[in-house]
């Protein structure tokens, strides 16, 4: 299998802090792969990079060969992306917002309205449409980019904590929609730290803690390397504590 | 597969001023709605009004309703005056192109009276040498010629010239209606207050100036107002 995301001894630092350190994974196609990892373990930080927002310090981070930051506006062609926290224009309604990116990924109008139609229905966001983005609530704000990030049907979706700020109904939605995709033959790369979450949809999971990768493998791998039948809020804890203690000496 | 393309810089520098005007024009709307929501719950109601509606706000002033008026006064006072300046510099863009382009050819440019002037004692003198009284006929001359150097001297005058400078102009002058007489000057076209017929050049050469003028204007005004509202758009999205 073809490695889509290919992330090799990937660093990133602030002065004397470093964010993501020495990190190295790839990412075949058609996986759900989930980053894990507790709050400030470097996760956001290893997305941002992806996206060329960020410039890695070394190492590299290539999307379907091309490198991340060099190459990002090719690269934002091949993926969909949504942020932990999206922001969006003032003063623009909902279906401006997405006309506005359809027509950045050169799609018409027919399309634009082809592609967003069933996943506005799928996460019931029809209504809120004619209303100014910046007045929706969180979860509102994470539908509607989740619809800009998947209109021009990318073969990669990265996703900052997906499922933060939605409701149970909107994340079951977000869930079959993530499904649908995987079984479409697309990549979902996606960072969370719900256990729970990675542990239904996952095919691949990647454990970070304090900015180093502790744990790579489907959940059967990591299973094996405790006892066999551990969950994997079980196999986190062990992998997450190994790690402080192992940094802690 | 992805069904993203790629899009021209024009482009998007055009996907990026429209999304610029419609959040400009959201916003107007927006101001104009709770205008109009605010005159509505201050009106006076009729029929059958919910009783809530006839409570009126009493903690903070109400808006008077000579606002709208006025500025629909100011409004249309700025487009008069938008309309008058922009007639004007029109008119004088047109007057400076006919007389920059050389529309006088190798005449003297003068004024309106002077032009007029100088027609009266061309003809005059032409008179006058054909009277048979040479006395007479030297008297006359005379005194149109004196009469001459007077409407020379104020047209010099009429520019800021050195002693020098008038004095080889007067000369000139001089020179010129002696061998041509009123045909050796033209008239200096001054910009008509009004947009008009005249304002379009008749001469080819400066209708060409005319044009080139008019859309260098254009073409800097355009991306002054698309980059500024880029700017806007860019300054606001920073916030």
């Amino acid at each position: 299998m073809t490695a889509l995301v290919e992330i090799d001894v990937l660093t990133k630092s602030y002065g004397g802090f470093v964010a993501v350190d020495d990190l190295t994974l790839s990412v075949p196609s058609g996986q759900i792969f989930a980053l894990l990892g507790p709050n400030g373990a470097g996760k956001t930080t290893t997305i941002r990079m992806l996206m060329g927002i960020l410039v890695p310090t070394s190492g590299s981070a290539r999307i379907s060969g091309l490198d991340c930051f060099r190459q990002r506006v090719e690269v934002k062609r091949k993926v969909g992306y949504l942020p932990d926290e999206p922001v969006f224009y003032d003063f623009l309604r909902g279906s401006e917002i997405i006309r506005f990116s359809g027509e950045m990924h050169g799609l018409s109008k027919a399309e634009i309205e082809e592609c967003t139609r069933p996943l506005i229905e799928q996460l019931d966001l029809g209504d809120a449409l004619d209303e100014f983005a910046v007045n929706y609530s969180k979860g509102m704000k994470k539908k509607l980019a989740l619809v800009c990030a998947m209109l021009h049907d990318p073969a990669l979706l990265i996703l900052d904590e997906p499922t933060n700020g939605l409701d149970p109904f909107a994340t079951r939605a977000l869930h079959e929609i993530i499904r649908g995709k995987a079984a479409e033959g697309k990549t979902i790369f996606f960072s969370t730290h719900l256990l729970d979450q990675a542990e239904k949809l996952c095919t691949q999971i990647a454990i970070i803690a304090k900015a180093r990768l502790v744990a790579l493998g489907t959940l059967s791998e990591l299973q094996a390397r405790l006892s066999s039948d551990s969950s994997l809020e079980e196999i986190f804890f062990a992998v997450a504590s190994e790690s402080g203690s192992a940094s802690g000496q | 597969m992805s069904s993203s393309r790629p899009i021209s810089t024009p482009r998007a520098l055009w996907i990026l001023t429209r999304l610029s005007l419609r959040r400009h024009l959201n916003r107007h709307n927006i101001r104009f709605a709770r205008k109009q929501r605010a005159f509505l719950q201050h009106s006076v109601p009729t029929g059958r009004t919910p009783l809530k509606n006839l409570v009126k706000r009493s903690a903070t002033p109400t808006k008077g309703s000579g606002l709208p008026v006025f500025s629909i006064f100011l409004f249309l006072l700025l487009g008069f005056n938008g309309f008058m300046l922009g007639g004007r510099g029109l008119a004088l863009l047109s007057s400076t192109v006919q007389n920059l382009s050389g529309s006088t050819g190798d005449k003297i440019a003068v004024t309106l009276s002077t032009e007029t002037r100088l027609k009266q004692a061309d003809d005059a003198l032409r008179q006058v040498r054909q009277m048979r009284d040479p006395v007479g006929r030297e008297k006359y001359l005379g005194m149109w010629n004196r009469y001459l150097d007077g409407v020379f001297l104020n047209e010099v005058r009429r520019g800021a010239y050195s002693d020098e400078e008038e004095n080889a102009r007067l000369q000139h002058m001089r020179e010129v209606f002696a061998q041509q007489g009123a045909a050796g000057f033209a008239r200096l076209d001054s910009a008509g207050f009004w947009v008009s017929s005249n304002t379009w050049p008749a001469a080819a050469s400066a209708r060409s100036v005319f044009l080139i003028a008019l859309s260098l204007t254009l073409l800097l005004w355009i991306p002054l107002i698309v980059f500024g509202s880029l700017a806007q758009t860019t300054r606001t999205s920073d916030k």
